[in-house]
């Protein structure tokens, strides 16, 4: 009777080993994918961009310099006009833009929607919006007009972009021309407006931008590229990181409970063999037998396990779905991992049976004389518990290093592994007196169940631990990876918040590093904006270019009192005192001009603007990209009162919730009428934070996966410890043991082997993400803000420790249902 | 119906039991139309060749499985319709069993054994442990205490889960062949302890038995064949029963 139990039991725990590698392999990788793209669309690939502080063009001599800088992957020149785009009857405000489109993929991610790039001088390709706006097609003949130059030049359509991502935002309305040809239109023939460059990988864009800048002649700045800075380059590969350490301790867990398997089977036939053994059966016989039947467990075991691996995906995907109303991303077929699992289903079965197969032929004949069972072979905790310490101090060590000398990604990810190694070795020396504090807790309300359970636990202690341990591995990657990723997503959220705080923006033209030059708003547009339903706030924007203490600068003139808080990421200043100065008609400073100028918050500063000279004093220090971080900020009502700036740019319209489609189509239309540039932000919005929501769905994803393996090594264990105990249960209930307290036996098993590795593993585990931020804040230039997510901390300890016990409940009830005199009868 | 029996003498009390098992197809009488009474304080031996129904019979008094038909009353009650919580707890409270393999559990200590049954009926640990060493004393085994079973003599080891059915206060001790696994001079103590248990408590004993010398020293003597009564009783006055059980065995 208990033999299909057990042989189902050891294919099955094959089985989910090789389905649940399959299962997170395809998962995680799906999640580096998304997370990716994900990247990919809220950075651009732009590490830095070199620009003359005044916005004039500047020669082009430089670049042969910057290119050869080791780090340097790639530089493009690149040559922006204002100017207007006529088609038939319409005529469109539009930024022409001189580039190599053959390199511009490196650094914008765009694709071509229909025809081809231009190759000759009276070619141009231009961006969708403007073809729709236009009704342009491939073949049109368009005159285009430079703002500098008052000739018109006809050209043809060759080619129209789609921009994705956040390049779309900034190249709304932009018509592509040779580099050459944007030149000459600018009457600059020979120079250019600025140099697009990216980093190679892992490079320190803070000393690169020093580099680069002492390669400048005066006037020449450097600004990085404010998106990708955001998120670094190493976040990403700290994701990587985590998700490879979830792959690979799943397969560890997967393998425990694999060994563990063999080994209870081989335990509960000692006998058995032993009487093969006085029968007249060989060492070798037995061995052999064993490896036949691991062979015949790993081919149905690994077949039955790919299949789960492929399907479980896809059901829990449904699952989900139906759950939450979530949209989880399917994961697609992933060759790979389906081989992964074929490799190491039998692979990881032979290992397993290696030991057992080698321990069980070596059971003495005379064995099975004896009643007794023979006790475990006693777990030595010593040896363990040193090599614990060592492991967790070498991790230390490299810590400290790794904090003193900054040398790579790779000694912090040692270290971190090495200390959750250790960590897992210590383990096994809390788990008595764990138990019997956790049973000490219970004995009060179920004697019997907690004296007999603690027991069991204590007597399989080997069996007890291993199934701890799997469980505390699982916790500790699944909270510190589901933490890590939900500081990454955080990351990105609050850049979008803090960055895109309009849903959209209406401007006569796009305003580059020359913003001052911005073309004017149409008369009476504030009436117009106002008769527009759905908008809950507008910030007027002006532009103008000022010098402050004598450097050429760009101020921004906000509406900043509209605004709860500030829409600024402030670096240096206190969020409550900046808003006041500035209300107060202080001035705020961007990082870089601060820098130059060697300014700190307090300060007073000389700020020459539209023909005024003014003595301001400085409010605060904020982090600011745009204009090459020569940029200052002022709240309009004060600055008005000072400098005659009553024109506005860019109109950054907020709508109220739910009614942002209907408003957008109001603007849109309004911004046709009058020939303006439209933006949509709420489009970018709804696209980051649906890649961040599939990120996370599938990090959910991951994590269910990761408590099912938990559940199984649960119930893998408690049905090893129902089968090999019926006798000892049999006389239980004969001597007045009710079916119910040997359920409750069962299940507080599970609750106290469960809390013993949930209690640990998520504090570790939340240590673990928060030690990642740390250690990765010292690596790179911009470490991730680390967020302890308490939803999913509580929520996974809570919901492991609940699955344990569901998971108890099978073996529980079998247990509960065993006849006692079947039990006793055995002998 | 006979309902006329005063169940307060009768602790238990069978009336044409039988038993069918079927096993791979084939059935199998252990028990044909058995019925017989047992009065308080009774120390009841039952005797029969291997396969004739005693374990059976035995089990079929603690509750441990059910007739095939007839009836039985423990201590007045039936025992048909009684679920299993009801079962259980009245083995609990009322029925000790002692195997002929013993059946301690190895992990735990001769006194948490013999406390065991206690412990499962909710009762303090301070109160089932002072019961345990008095089940403990009368079974002359207090200086084993804290000992594990496994390093007790067999005869101790039936002594301790003797302690443990008598921990519970019980009417009923239901004993398959508890000598069966002990030399005579061990077994010849055990049934003493029986015999005198029987006489100084108010305890029934129902013991099955191989041996000749414990039957002789109990009240009364049931002899099993092909799962019928084959004699009922006394075992000196009358010594047909050696005939009946020889034949048994003979044949
Ligand atoms: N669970 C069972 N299934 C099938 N047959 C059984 C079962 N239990 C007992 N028997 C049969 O019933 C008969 C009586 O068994 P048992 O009461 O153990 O005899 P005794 O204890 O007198 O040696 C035997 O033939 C035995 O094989
Ligand atoms: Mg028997």
């Amino acid at each position: 009777m208990l033999r299909p139990v057990r042989t189902l039991l050891t294919m099955l725990s094959i089985a989910v080993a090789v389905g649940s590698l399959i299962a997170v392999l395809q998962a995680t990788s799906a999640t580096r994918k998304q997370l990716d793209v994900l990247h990919q669309t809220v950075s651009t690939n732009v590490s830095a961009e070199i620009v003359s502080a005044d916005g004039k063009e500047f020669p082009s001599e430089l670049l042969p310099g910057v290119m050869s800088l080791p780090q340097v992957r790639s530089a493009i020149p690149v040559v922006h006009l204002f100017g207007t785009v006529t088609f038939g009857e319409t005529l469109v405000r539009s930024v022409l833009t001189g580039v190599d489109l053959e390199q511009y993929g490196d650094f914008r991610a765009f694709k071509l929607t229909s025809g081809r790039l231009f190759s000759s001088p009276g070619e141009v390709c231009v961006e969708a919006g403007v073809a729709s706006r236009l009704g342009l097609v491939v073949g049109d003949k368009l005159t285009i007009r430079s703002r500098d130059v008052p000739i018109a030049s006809r050209k043809t359509v060759t080619g129209i972009l789609e921009f994705t991502g956040v390049a779309a935002l900034d190249e709304r309305g932009s018509v592509f021309l040779p580099v050459r040809e944007a030149a000459r239109l600018k009457r600059a023939t020979g120079k250019i407006t600025s140099i697009l460059v990216t980093y190679a990988d892992n490079t320190d864009s803070r000393q690169m931008s020093a580099k680069i800048e002492q390669l400048l002649p005066e006037g020449l700045a450097v600004s990085r590229g404010a998106s990708s800075s955001e998120l670094s380059r190493p976040t990403e590969s700290l994701v990587n990181v985590s998700l490879i350490v979830a792959a690979t301790l799943s397969m560890v867990a997967a393998v425990f409970i694999v060994v563990n398997t063999f080994q209870i089977s081989v335990r509960e036939r000692q006998r058995q063999f032993a009487l093969f053994r006085i029968a007249g059966a060989t060492v070798e016989q037995i061995r052999h037998c064993m490896y036949r039947e691991a062979i015949l467990f790993a081919v149905a075991g690994t077949f039955c396990g790919v299949g789960i691996g492929i399907f479980s995906g896809r059901i829990l995907t449904a699952g989900m779905y139906d759950l939450f109303h979530v949209e989880v991303p399917v994961i697609p077929f992933h060759f790979t991992s389906v081989l992964a699992g074929l490799i190491f289903g039998p692979i990881a079965t032979m290992a397993s049976v290696w030991v057992p197969a080698r321990v069980a032929s070596r059971v003495a004949p005379l064995t099975a004389a004896r009643s007794a069972v023979p006790s475990e072979g006693i777990f030595r905790l010593r040896p363990l518990l040193v090599a614990g310490v060592v492991t967790i101090l070498i991790s230390g060590l490299l810590f400290v290093i790794n904090e003193l000398e900054q040398t790579s990604v790779w000694t912090a990810v040692i270290a971190m592994t090495s200390l959750q190694i250790g960590l897992i070795l210590i383990l096994p020396v809390v788990i008595r007196p764990g138990t019997f504090l956790i049973y000490s807790l219970t004995e009060h309300v179920m004697p019997v169940e907690s004296q007999l359970g603690r027991r069991q636990i204590l007597d399989n202690f080997g069996r007890s631990s291993l199934t701890i341990v799997v469980l505390f591995i699982v916790t500790v990657s699944s909270v510190s990876i589901g933490n890590t990723i939900l500081s990454v997503t955080g990351d990105i959220e609050s850049w979008l918040d803090q960055t895109v705080t309009a849903d959209f923006l209406l401007r006569a033209s796009r305003p580059r590093i020359d913003m001052s030059q911005s073309d004017e708003m149409p008369e009476n547009f504030d009436a117009q904006l106002e008769s527009i339903p759905g908008i809950k706030m507008t910030d007027r924007v002006t532009f103008s270019l000022i010098t402050i203490n004598g450097q050429t600068a760009t101020l921004a003139v906000r509406e900043l009192e509209k605004y709860p808080g500030l829409p600024l990421v402030i670096q240096e200043g206190e969020m409550t005192e900046v808003r006041r100065g500035l209300l107060q008609g202080e001035i705020v400073i961007g990082s870089v001009l601060s820098g130059k100028l060697k300014i700190r918050p307090g300060d007073t500063v000389r700020v020459d603007a539209e023909g005024i000279n003014q003595v301001v004093r400085v409010a605060g220090i904020v982090q600011e990209y745009t204009a090459g971080g020569l940029m200052a900020i002022m709240n309009r009502e004060a600055a008005q009162k000072t400098f005659p700036l009553t024109q506005t740019h860019v109109y950054m319209i907020q709508c109220q919730d739910g009614k942002t489609t209907e408003a957008g189509e109001a603007l849109r239309d309004l911004a046709r009428r009058e020939g303006l540039i439209f933006q949509s932000l709420a489009d970018v919005r709804h696209l980051v934070r649906q890649m961040v929501s599939g990120v996370t769905n599938r990090l959910w994803l991951i994590l269910v996966i990761s408590l099912f393996i938990a559940a199984f090594a649960v119930i893998n264990t408690l049905t090893m410890n129902v089968l090999e105990q019926t006798r000892y249960l049999g006389v239980l209930r004969t001597i007045g043991m009710t079916r119910f307290q040997v359920f409750r036996m069962f299940v507080l098993q599970a609750f106290v082997l469960g809390l013993l590795a949930l209690l640990p593993g998520t504090m570790v585990g939340a240590m673990m993400s928060a030690l990642i931020s740390v250690t990765f804040r010292s690596v790179a230039e911009h470490g991730i803000a680390f967020r302890l997510d308490t939803l999913l901390t509580v929520g996974y300890f809570g919901l492991g420790l609940l699955l344990s016990m569901l998971a108890a409940m099978l073996p529980a009830i079998r247990a509960g249902r065993l006849p006692p005199l079947e039990a006793i009868r055995q002998e | 119906m006979d309902t006329s029996i005063d169940s307060r003498t009768e602790i238990v009390d069978v009336r044409h039991i039988s038993k069918t098992f079927v096993f791979d197809g084939v059935e199998v009488n252990a028990l044909d139309d058995v019925t017989f009474r047992v009065p308080r304080r009774q120390m009841l031996a039952i005797m029969g060749p291997s396969g004739t129904g005693k374990s059976t019979l035995l089990h079929i008094l603690g509750g441990l499985e059910l007739p095939t038909s007839g009836e039985i009353f423990i201590d007045g009650s039936p025992l048909s319709g009684l679920s299993d919580v009801e079962l259980t707890l009245m083995r609990r409270r009322k029925i000790g069993f002692v195997f002929q393999s013993f059946n301690l559990l190895p992990s735990l200590s001769v006194v948490d054994n013999v406390t065991l049954p206690l412990i499962l009926d909710g009762i303090s640990r301070h109160e089932a442990f002072e019961k345990a060493r008095e089940a403990l004393r009368q079974v002359d085994l207090l200086h084993r205490l804290q000992h594990p079973p496994t390093r007790l003599s067999g005869g101790e080891q039936q002594r301790v889960a003797i302690a443990r059915a008598l921990v519970i206060g019980p009417s009923l001790i239901l004993a398959d062949e508890p000598t069966g696994n002990l030399d005579s001079v061990r077994g010849g103590d055990i049934t003493g302890l029986f015999h005198s248990l029987a006489r100084e408590k108010d305890l029934t004993v129902v013991i099955v038995t191989h041996d000749i010398r414990v039957a002789a020293i109990a009240d009364r003597l049931i002899v099993l064949r092909d799962g019928r009564i084959a004699y009922d009783g006394h075992p000196v006055a009358d010594t047909d029963w050696l005939a009946a059980l020889q034949s048994g065995v003979l044949t």
